[in-house]
């Protein structure tokens, strides 16, 4: 039932709002994703940009029934493993827990699928499953996840030691894995244990 | 082995020392491999959503469009038209004055600059977007519209399905929703048109502002005040106006499915619409059981079922079906 989609007919003729929307609405989940594999936020944001360069390029291209979303994600995934691959090139086994960890990075970007673009729209599930956290479980988790403490910042902060800020942390995530299989149908077989 | 390595691991927290043990265990060891896989996975995913401050996404955007401007831009579509049609008309001439007025017919017809847009969402989505009068419009799932302007301006929709509108602008020009048996006609507003061509019943709800309903020969029937929805039913022809809760019915914009005191039935022809289910129902009884509540349309079907269980006690089936809607029995 595909039908004129205003928005791809703005992006083909290069409309700047509809880019500038664009942007917006997807720059936060593409960083962040690109932040997590990374861990370089010039890296991340030079790979972002350059994918919504590559959109500008294929412009003319687009189709009525284009699936941006999918489309800028695959460009920042790629992007991504290609920096990982050129780091562990560039390491080439001088540093061997380096090279491990590498590699984990680029086996756990591998198996992201398009799902963790959708997760915008769980976002409400991920919300409720973590305010159902145990109070302190939920504390560490919200001040390391969302406010960036360190552990030893949380420790101080809540006057218990970093065994326990990590023996929570262990447990929030224990617990959001069990608690959002349900809420997240599409990350079942990822998150089911 | 310390369960907390992972979240050391993740939190960036661990020595050099606890990373050389670990990861030589998720080397030799695929379940703790597979676990920490997964465990990686839920801690990118709730990060997704770090929202970067508006400032900094705009630097971001501004440094994307300048280096846009230096990029050769291929923009022969226009001329590629142009010159198109410059063939085509000579090929018309010689070919006779006959072919002339067709010709001339053809040409008035891109200057009367004639819009027509076709809108639409699949099913088990939505389409949200904004047409060039500034009316922003939502479509549900299966829904599609023919979004026409004619010379005088007024704006015509040919609806099928459900769709939100904000209207703007409307003090010159109207705009016409056409859904079959009735018209819907605006006056600066916001209202929810429901005419699936499948169901029974039209349903206008308005949220803001005032829309008239008339026939499909245009006269009119009634105006509605906010609050009141009118449900016309195709099979007696008759139309019956009530308040509702507006909330309840534009809560699919917001992605939920909002019902209140709705037969069980009811809710379950909603959900055929929106995932790729059909129900059928072994205790007839059932149909009439009556619920109230909101869901978010992101979660399973089999939540849905779940959380029906959960206030009565009724059973259900899924069964799969490869090339078919999958069937659920209540029973």
């Amino acid at each position: 039932m595909a039908g004129v989609n205003l928005e791809i007919v703005n992006l083909r003729n290069g409309v700047k709002e509809t880019y500038r929307h664009l942007y917006h609405q997807y720059y936060s989940m593409l960083f962040n994703l690109a932040y997590q594999y990374l861990d370089d936020a010039d890296d991340a944001k030079e790979i972002v940009q350059n994918a919504f360069l590559k959109l500008w390029e294929i412009k003319g291209q687009l189709k009525d029934n284009s699936n941006l979303k999918n489309y800028l994600y695959t460009l920042v995934k790629n992007g991504c493993l290609n920096q990982i691959k050129r780091k562990q090139i560039v390491n080439n086994h001088n540093n061997n827990i380096k090279q491990r960890e590498l590699e984990l990075q680029y086996e756990s970007l591998s198996r992201m699928s398009f799902d963790y673009m959708e997760i915008e729209e769980l976002k409400n599930k991920i919300e409720e499953a973590v305010s159902n956290l145990p109070e302190h479980c939920r504390k560490v988790f919200c001040m390391s996840r969302y406010e960036g403490f360190k552990n030893t910042e949380i420790a101080e902060k809540l006057n218990i030691s970093e065994k326990t800020v990590e023996a929570h942390m262990t447990k929030a995530l224990k617990s959001l894995r069990v608690a959002l299989k349900d809420y997240l149908p599409l990350l079942i077989s990822i998150l089911f244990q | 082995m310390d369960k907390d390595f992972i979240s050391k691991i993740l939190t960036g927290r661990a020595s050099e020392a606890e990373k050389e043990t670990y990861y030589r265990l998720l080397a030799e060891d695929k379940d703790e491999r597979e676990l920490f896989l997964k465990t990686k996975e839920l801690w990118v995913i709730t990060a997704a959503n770090n929202k970067i401050p508006e400032q900094t996404v705009d630097q971001e955007f501004a440094k994307f469009w300048s280096k846009t401007n230096h990029q050769v831009q291929d923009n022969k579509p226009s001329r590629k038209l142009f010159s198109l049609l410059r063939y085509a008309a000579i090929a018309i001439l010689l070919i006779g004055l006959g072919s002339l007025s067709s010709y001339l017919l053809l040409n008035s017809d891109q200057a009367s600059n004639h819009l027509v847009q076709k809108f639409s969402a699949e099913k088990g989505s939505m389409a949200h977007f904004e047409l060039d009068d500034g009316t922003v419009v939502w479509l549900n799932s299966e829904t599609e519209i023919i979004f026409s302007e004619d010379q005088e301006g007024t704006r015509n929709i040919e609806l099928k399905g459900e769709a939100y509108f904000e209207v703007k602008n409307s003090d010159k020009h109207g705009l016409l929703v056409n859904v079959g048996d009735l018209k819907i006609k605006d006056i600066g507003t916001s209202f929810n048109v429901k005419a699936y061509p499948d169901d029974d019943f039209i349903e206008t709800t308005l949220m803001e502002g005032a829309v008239d309903i008339l026939k499909s020969n245009n006269a009119a029937i009634t105006r509605l005040k906010p609050g009141e929805n009118a449900t016309y039913l195709k099979s007696d022809k008759s139309l019956n106006i009530k308040n509702v809760d507006v909330e309840l019915i534009s809560a699919w914009i917001d992605g939920k499915f909002a019902f209140r005191d709705k037969r069980l039935e009811d809710i379950c022809h909603e959900l055929e619409n929106w995932y790729d289910v059909k129900f059928r129902f072994e205790d007839k009884q059932l149909k009439d059981f009556r619920y109230s509540g909101a869901i978010d349309k992101t979660t399973t079907v089999a939540y849905v079922l779940k959380m029906l269980k959960l206030t009565t006690n009724i059973q259900y089936q899924i069964n799969n079906k490869p090339y078919e809607p999958d069937e659920i029995i209540i029973y």
